[in-house]
């Protein structure tokens, strides 16, 4: 009985994923678990971004320094002017 | 230099000779400024390599990265579906010349897939990474422009700007289905090869039939999994092309070096033969002056 269920679940399984990728991120899914960050707004880049700042803010002074210089981001955004 | 020659060849065609008896002073300031320019050429190629060996090194963990977040993509053989239509491409280079034909070579290819997806229905929008890919392509498709990012090339790339770059691609609004970077991969210190590497978006990932091999993938997962790659694609994509330009452009720097060489042996030469021509002239005149007059 058992097996019978686990194997019924690896048939469903395809219809259950497509069941949860209609459904909008803010609601939970029959079988999907929304993350917290995603349902406040965050995409997973800016996610993991805070993390890595709170990481690199508790490391100890010696190796703060070379990981803070890592991480700079140099680029600038020019968006194209509207004629 | 030349042109005054040759304007002065014009009035005075009796003058026999081809440079026209460019006078010492000439040859002596042109002969200073190349020496100038070699100089700088060389110092230019000096930095290049430090930058080159820096690059080099950084790409190594970058290239394992990047290769291993591509696999899923190839292992699962995700193919878009026919009738999708919105494509984006971004084509990754730099802001600095000066460097070969690293700009030169992505904006062709940029150029080339733009006009076969759009024979093929497709709506295009191109990112440039880079001020360089911005001005090559600015006069002819620039409707096609999403956004531009520039101080690029003056520091070594990092993952913080690839988020950068990732986020905005993510909250342009502009959904597309698929997409391709463009980049220039690094081969060996003389070469580079413009590849192209696809990324998908979403749908098309959900919806490849492949997916449902692997185990424990909901929506969310992937949903992050391809803003992640994303982000990583592109940081792939940075070092590799910041190796190159390294590489190529102390190449070029090189090669201007030995031009420059060549050049001043070359005027050495004629400003010695200039010089002793001077010399015999005043001579013949001392003498005939003397002659005429005893």
């Amino acid at each position: 009985m058992g097996r019978f269920l686990i194997g019924c679940r690896r048939v469903l399984r395809p219809f259950l994923f497509r069941c949860a990728l209609t459904l909008a991120p803010g609601g939970p899914g029959t079988a999907a678990m929304v993350a917290y960050w995603r349902q406040a707004g965050l995409s997973y880049i800016r996610y993991s971004q805070i993390c890595a700042n709170a990481v690199r803010a508790a490391m100890k002074p010696q190796y703060k320094a070379e990981a803070e210089k890592a991480a700079v981001a140099t680029i600038k955004i020019v968006k194209p002017k509207k004629e | 230099m030349f042109s005054r020659g040759a304007a002065v060849l014009l009035y005075q065609p009796q003058w026999g000779q081809v440079r026209n008896m460019a006078t010492l002073k000439d040859i002596t300031r042109r002969l200073k400024s190349i020496k100038n320019i070699q100089k700088i050429t060389k110092s230019m190629k000096m930095v290049a390599a430090a930058k080159y060996a820096r690059a080099e090194r950084e790409l190594k963990p970058a290239r394992v990265y990047g290769v291993g977040s591509l696999a899923l993509y190839e292992k699962a053989e995700i193919k878009v579906p026919e009738d999708k239509k919105k494509h984006l491409i971004i084509g990754v280079s730099s802001d600095r010349g000066l460097c070969g034909a690293i700009h030169t070579s992505v904006a062709k290819a940029i150029k080339t897939e733009v006009s076969t997806l759009s024979d093929a229905g497709k709506e295009v929008m191109v990112v440039g990474v880079g001020d360089k890919l911005r001005g090559l392509l600015q006069r002819t498709h620039n409707k096609h422009f999403l956004v531009t990012f520039k101080e690029v090339g003056r520091k070594p790339p990092s993952f913080g700007d690839a988020s950068v770059i990732a986020l905005e691609l993510l909250n342009s609004g502009y959904e597309f289905d698929e997409g391709s970077v463009i980049y220039n991969r690094f081969r060996s210190v003389i070469s580079y090869k413009t590849d192209e590497k696809p990324f998908y978006s979403l749908d098309t990932v959900a919806g490849a039939e492949s997916i449902s091999i692997y185990d424990d993938i909901d929506a969310d997962v992937l949903r992050n999994y391809q803003e992640f790659t994303l982000a990583n694609i592109l940081f792939y994509s940075l070092k590799e092309s910041t190796t190159s330009e390294q590489s190529a452009r102390m190449t070029a720097m090189d090669n201007a070096s030995k031009n420059a060489s060549e050049i001043i042996d070359k005027l050495t030469l004629t400003f010695n033969r200039t010089r002793q021509a001077v010399i015999t002239k005043e001579l013949i005149e001392i003498i005939s002056g003397a002659a005429a007059l005893g």
